[in-house]
Parts: C-alpha cells; sequence; structure tokens
C-alpha cells in the first residue's frame, strides 16, 4: 500500500487582487473591516437582471515588472483580462518571496493555475461577424490561441518547468495548488507559481443566473435567508518552495501546504451532494496527506457560496466528519471577494494563511444570522476568533461533483 | 509505486453509437461529453461501474486542447441572441462537465481533473495520472483526452492556415492506469513522461511527429498523438520509448515491461 507523501511545501510569497484590493494587504485590511466593495453591474454582464452585483476589480494594469517581457513578446498578441490578473498576484507573489525573474530563470519553475474563463474563446464581436458570414479580423482566434494560463505566464516570466492548467470549475485554483504540491514532492521542479485566477464574463454571468444561483442583493454565506452567490474575478498566487530549499536561500517561510486531498461526488451535475461526501474524502484525504485529525485544525475557510445547497452540504460534510458544536471557527470570504470561480481557490489560500498567521479570523461578511438549520456553527459577521493553533482548511466545491481541500499552516513569529 | 498501462481505447466521432445502459445517462449530453464516457466505457470493458473497491481511489485526468467549444458557442449564441440562457447548455459548456458525467456513470469518486492545454493535453494528463498514482493519492486511474473542435474553429484554420488540408477529425481515447501490485491483467509499465515544452509553434498547425522503435510516423491533428500511441499500444502490446516531437513541445515516453 503507497502511503501518501507527508512533506510539508513552504509558501514563500503570496499574491493577490480582487475587488477587496489590489494586493494582499489590502485585501486583509478589507476583511477585517468588514468592507463590501461590489456594485450593480448596469452594464452588459446581466441583460435581464439590471441591479445584480457583482464583485469587479476596479483598477487593473499590467504590472510594469513584466513590461519588458510582454513587449518582447508581441507575437502572441494582447493579453486577456485574466492574464494581467493572474500576472498582478504573480509580481506580488514572487517580490514577497524576495525573488526575481532572472532568479527564477536560473530554476525549474512549475506554473499550475486553474481557471474557468481564462480557457474559452468569447470574443462576443468576432463571433458575431463570423455568424453573419463575414471575414472578420483573425486577431481574436490569435489571442485565444496564445492565452493559455500556463503557458503564456510560462513565457512571460521566461521560465522552463512543468505547467498545468486546471479547468475544474470552482475547485480549480486549490486544484492546482494541490497538483503544485505534488511536483515538488517528486521533484519535477525547484519552485512552483500555483493558485487561480479569472475575470468576469457574460458567459458565466449569465449561466449561473439561469441556474438561480446569483442573489440580487449583496451574498450572505451562511446566512438564514442566504439566496445565491455574487460572481467575482481576481487571482490568488502562491510561491511554492521544497522547505529545505526556502531555508537554505534564507527566504522569509510565510506558511506551508502540508496536505490536499480531491475526490469527485458522483453525483450531480451542477448541485453538490447532501452530505457532502466528496467533499468528506477529500478532506480525510488532505488531513491524512498531512498526518493530522480534524481536531488539530484551528479554522476552516469554507467554500461558503451562499447558495442554499452549497453551505448546507458543506456544513454538512463537516459535521459528519466530527466537527461538532465546539469551538473551531468556519467562515467563508465570499461577502467580500464574490464568487472568483478559478480563481476562488487561489484567493481563499492566500486568506487562509493570513488568518492562520495572524491567530485570528474575522466573521464571514454578510452572514448576520447564521442559517439555524447548518449542522456545525459559523463565526459571523462582526465577530472575531482567536485561533488555538496555525493549522487550517481551505476547501473548495465546483460543478462536475469536484471537491478539494488544503491542510495549511500559518507562518509568522 | 508505478502504474501500469492496462488498457487503452481510441474512439472516434463517427463511432458514436450510444449502448443501451449508456443511453439514460447520455440523452442530454453534448458529443464532448458522448466521446470521453464511450472511451472510458472501452477502456472499462463495458462495465458501468467500476468493479473496485475502494471508489475514492480512483479518479481521472481529463486532457483537451479546445474544450466543449461548439457548446461553449451554443450559449454564446443565447446570449448574443437576447434569448434567456439554457442551464442545461451552461453546465456543459463548463470545461469539467465531461468529467462530472464520467466520475457520476462510473462510480469514480477519487481526484478528477479537467486539464486544458494546446500543447499535447493527452501527455499532461498521463503525467499526472502517474504522479497520482505515485503519489498515493489515487490506486486506478483513467487518462482521456477529447477532443471536438468547433465550426468557428475549422473555419479559421482555413483562413489562417490555408496549407493545412481537411478537417480535425474529432474523438477520445482513454486509458486505464491502476497502481503495479493491484494490477490483476498486466500491461506495460508506465515508467517515466518526461515533457519539455518549447516555443514558437502555431496551434492551427498541429503536425508532429512520432518515434518509437525506429519508426518515424507523422500526425497532423490534435489529437492524432494519444491516438497513434493507443493504437500502436493495442496492435503491438508494445513497450520501449517513444518521442513526440512537435513545433510546441517534446514528450518522451518511457514503458517498461513489467518485472
Amino acid at each position: 500500500m503507497s502511503k501518501r507523501s507527508m512533506s510539508k511545501i513552504a509558501v514563500t510569497g503570496c499574491g493577490c487582487i480582487c475587488a477587496a484590493g489590489a494586493d494582499t494587504d489590502a485585501v486583509w485590511r478589507a476583511i477585517q473591516a468588514g468592507l463590501v466593495n461590489n456594485r450593480a453591474d448596469s452594464n452588459h454582464l446581466f441583460l435581464e437582471r439590471e441591479d445584480v452585483p457583482v464583485f469587479a476589480v476596479p483598477h487593473l494594469a499590467l504590472p510594469a515588472i513584466f513590461a519588458e517581457a510582454v513587449a518582447e513578446r508581441a507575437a502572441g498578441g494582447e493579453l486577456n483580462r485574466t492574464i494581467i490578473l493572474t500576472l498582478t498576484a504573480v509580481a506580488e507573489a514572487i517580490g514577497a518571496a524576495n525573488l526575481t525573474v532572472a532568479q527564477l530563470r536560473t530554476k525549474r519553475v512549475g506554473i499550475a493555475l486553474g481557471t474557468t474563463v481564462g480557457c474559452t474563446f468569447n470574443n462576443e464581436d468576432y463571433y458575431i461577424q463570423w455568424q453573419k458570414g463575414e471575414s472578420p479580423d483573425p486577431g481574436p482566434v490569435h489571442r485565444y490561441l496564445s492565452a493559455n494560463l500556463a503557458e503564456r505566464v510560462q513565457d512571460i516570466l521566461g521560465v522552463r518547468g512543468p505547467r498545468a492548467v486546471v479547468t475544474n470549475a470552482c475547485a480549480s485554483g486549490t486544484d492546482a495548488i494541490g497538483l503544485a504540491k505534488m511536483w515538488l514532492d517528486h521533484d519535477l521542479c525547484d519552485l512552483a507559481i500555483a493558485g487561480g485566477a479569472d475575470e468576469l464574463s457574460r458567459i458565466a454571468c449569465q449561466g449561473f443566473n439561469s441556474l438561480m444561483l446569483v442573489s440580487q442583493n449583496s451574498c450572505t454565506p451562511f446566512g438564514a435567508k442566504r439566496d445565491g452567490l455574487n460572481l467575482g474575478e481576481g487571482a490568488g498566487i502562491l510561491c511554492l518552495e521544497k522547505e529545505a530549499e526556502a531555508t537554505a536561500s534564507q527566504r522569509e517561510i510565510k506558511g506551508w501546504v502540508c496536505g490536499y486531498g480531491a475526490a469527485n461526488d458522483a453525483y450531480h451535475p451542477t448541485a453538490p451532494h447532501p452530505e457532502g461526501r466528496g467533499l468528506q474524502d477529500a478532506v480525510s484525504q488532505a488531513l491524512a496527506a498531512a498526518g493530522l485529525g480534524l481536531a488539530d485544525i484551528s479554522l476552516i475557510n469554507a467554500h461558503g457560496t451562499g447558495t442554499p445547497a452549497n453551505d448546507r452540504a458543506e456544513t454538512a460534510a463537516l459535521s459528519a466528519l466530527g466537527l461538532g458544536e465546539e469551538t473551531t471557527p468556519i467562515v467563508s470570504t465570499k461577502g467580500a471577494t464574490g464568487h472568483t470561480l478559478g480563481a476562488a481557490g487561489g484567493i481563499e489560500a492566500v486568506l487562509t494563511l493570513l488568518a492562520l498567521g495572524s491567530g485570528k479570523v474575522s466573521g464571514t461578511i454578510g452572514c448576520h444570522t447564521p442559517d439555524p438549520e447548518l449542522a456545525v456553527p459559523v463565526l459571523s459577521a462582526g465577530e472575531e476568533a482567536r485561533l488555538s493553533g496555525r493549522m487550517g482548511i481551505s476547501q473548495s466545491l465546483a460543478f462536475g461533483g469536484g471537491n478539494s481541500a488544503l491542510v495549511l499552516e500559518g507562518g509568522g513569529p | 509505486m508505478k502504474a501500469i498501462v492496462t488498457r487503452a481505447t481510441h474512439i472516434s466521432q463517427e463511432e458514436i453509437d450510444l449502448p443501451p445502459e449508456l443511453l439514460r445517462h447520455l440523452r442530454r449530453a453534448d458529443d464532448f461529453i458522448k466521446l470521453g464516457v464511450l472511451a472510458a466505457f472501452g477502456a472499462l470493458e463495458g462495465k458501468t461501474a467500476i468493479p473496485w473497491e475502494n471508489p475514492q481511489r480512483c479518479g481521472l485526468f481529463l486532457g483537451s486542447s479546445f474544450g466543449p467549444m461548439e457548446t461553449n458557442f451554443a450559449v454564446l449564441d443565447q446570449i448574443v441572441g437576447g434569448q434567456q440562457t439554457s442551464p442545461t447548455l451552461f453546465s456543459h459548456s463548463v470545461f469539467n462537465a465531461a468529467v462530472g458525467y464520467l466520475c457520476r456513470i462510473f462510480n469514480l469518486r477519487g481526484s478528477a481533473l479537467t486539464l486544458t492545454d494546446f500543447a499535447l493535453p493527452f501527455c499532461q494528463a498521463l503525467q499526472q495520472g502517474a504522479l497520482a498514482i505515485e503519489s498515493g493519492l489515487l490506486e486506478r486511474c483513467l487518462v482521456l483526452q477529447v477532443e471536438t473542435y468547433s465550426a468557428l474553429l475549422n473555419d479559421a484554420r482555413r483562413k489562417i492556415s490555408p496549407g493545412e488540408a481537411g478537417t480535425w477529425p474529432e474523438g477520445a481515447v482513454c486509458w486505464l492506469l491502476e497502481r503495479e501490485d493491484l494490477c490483476q491483467t498486466g500491461g506495460p509499465v508506465l515508467h517515466a513522461v518526461d515533457i519539455a515544452e518549447t516555443q514558437g509553434g502555431s496551434y492551427l498547425e498541429s503536425g508532429g511527429q512520432l518515434s518509437h522503435n525506429g519508426q518515424e510516423i507523422t500526425f497532423n491533428h490534435p489529437l492524432a498523438p494519444a491516438a497513434l500511441l493507443t493504437d500502436i499500444l493495442n496492435s503491438k502490446k508494445d513497450s520501449g520509448d517513444w518521442r513526440l516531437i512537435t513545433p510546441y513541445a517534446r514528450v518522451d515516453i518511457s514503458l517498461r515491461d513489467p518485472k
């Protein structure tokens, strides 16, 4: 019987951008302050429900450190928004790790990124012209063919190593971090840049709307009157290294990825299993890989979308795993970020590490009255909990029955 | 612990013929999903549920260059046409919809991921599948590539790369990998999958070369490398070293006879 690896992978840098802030510190401060920076979309995302709030990144620009590399690679064409979001978080993560692009080029660097929208051809102007039998300018086709997220980031960084774009819907970012951990465990690379990114898109907005999963108000994850999610956009990136290498390079370790688990519900195309059976399996695997039990966990950063089915299934799974009335704080950060789809796992891993490192966590923004029917209690808006330890879980659920979980350890003094 | 390649199947779009036991599951599915399920059905020798204990340790890795592109456009059609979006169509346009079907039909409850890359996605999925078994995450897994393209893509190819003849054939490939100590039927050991990406190739010109045992075979569409590997594996039950070379990547796959 094979034993799961129990190595810890060091997190030497984090990067994050979403509607709550343009970098990790800004997002963290916004969550602690309980800020909700969503806005009603009045232009094009929702045709029929114009007042639906979304969490859009207000200002986005290509990070200066990549300007030259992007200009040199003009053949690739214009960068889409998902790639710019990714590069923004990558720039912050490698900066936080005290790494330069030149240093990265001396290493085997794995790139594992989750996305949903970033892999699709969704240029409506081209599509409409083509449908009419016209011959549209082929630029959008070239841009699509040069927009594979991991390939483009690999190219702009000028690095070599394994790469993967995980398109596992809303669990993509968590799975990408899990894959990167496996690469490092098996010496496929020296360092990995992993996480997720997604931009707001009309197809996703209309699609979630068609499934009656979108709230017309600010979302209230775990709330008694929750009625759906708010979509968002952003990116969350970790810079991962083998602990020995990070220590030898005297890089500050901000935390660790200790375990990863993934499992499928094998139940329904879009709804989670009512008891969250796949999530139970994923969390159990991640804990086993980390050599821990649920009692060792001090924080659970849940998927917590604010849809009735997700929040019910997720808390049911945690209850079935043995979590009771006691103490482990369960929170969702989507009240501050929106549901950023493929980015969610990356952003939430960053926020989990920050909370574990600081020793405290703020309650779920938007959840003023928790649903009393949930199988385990959650931390409400306005509450704050001191954490009993440095180990936590960041978990994701996805269309297609996907579930994944990371066991993370916070760094700090 | 290494992985054994127990079975391998290749199915083309023309071969979509749903057996009665799959009809109910696939009545609303698009061709992308049907091809994936049929390829897996072949690799599992016509079973609709895996015969092994521990379904939590059985998973899959599905690679694709283009994903369910036509279904994506069907959703876009509704949006630009001002129609209501069909929830079924939207859920099928999500890249891992096929993985969801595969897991439900065959009761695969382990790690199940979709990987999207224009460059040799089957090899990427194969590498991850082997790693999942070696790491202990899974005991068995299906490794697939599914491609269905779209009319828009075919038209763009004709205009941008007029030298490229014909439309790319749609289809799917599926390999079953099993952990060495659990495999009862035998098969070559997947010793290594080494992928080296290169730059500069156009993904609309999907030509390349497979070298194996002194033979060199050329190919010219995104599914062809996986289909060729599968067809040779099935005809000769061959182990040995295989090298795939394209303008955008080089992959070395090493298959060894079991000890």
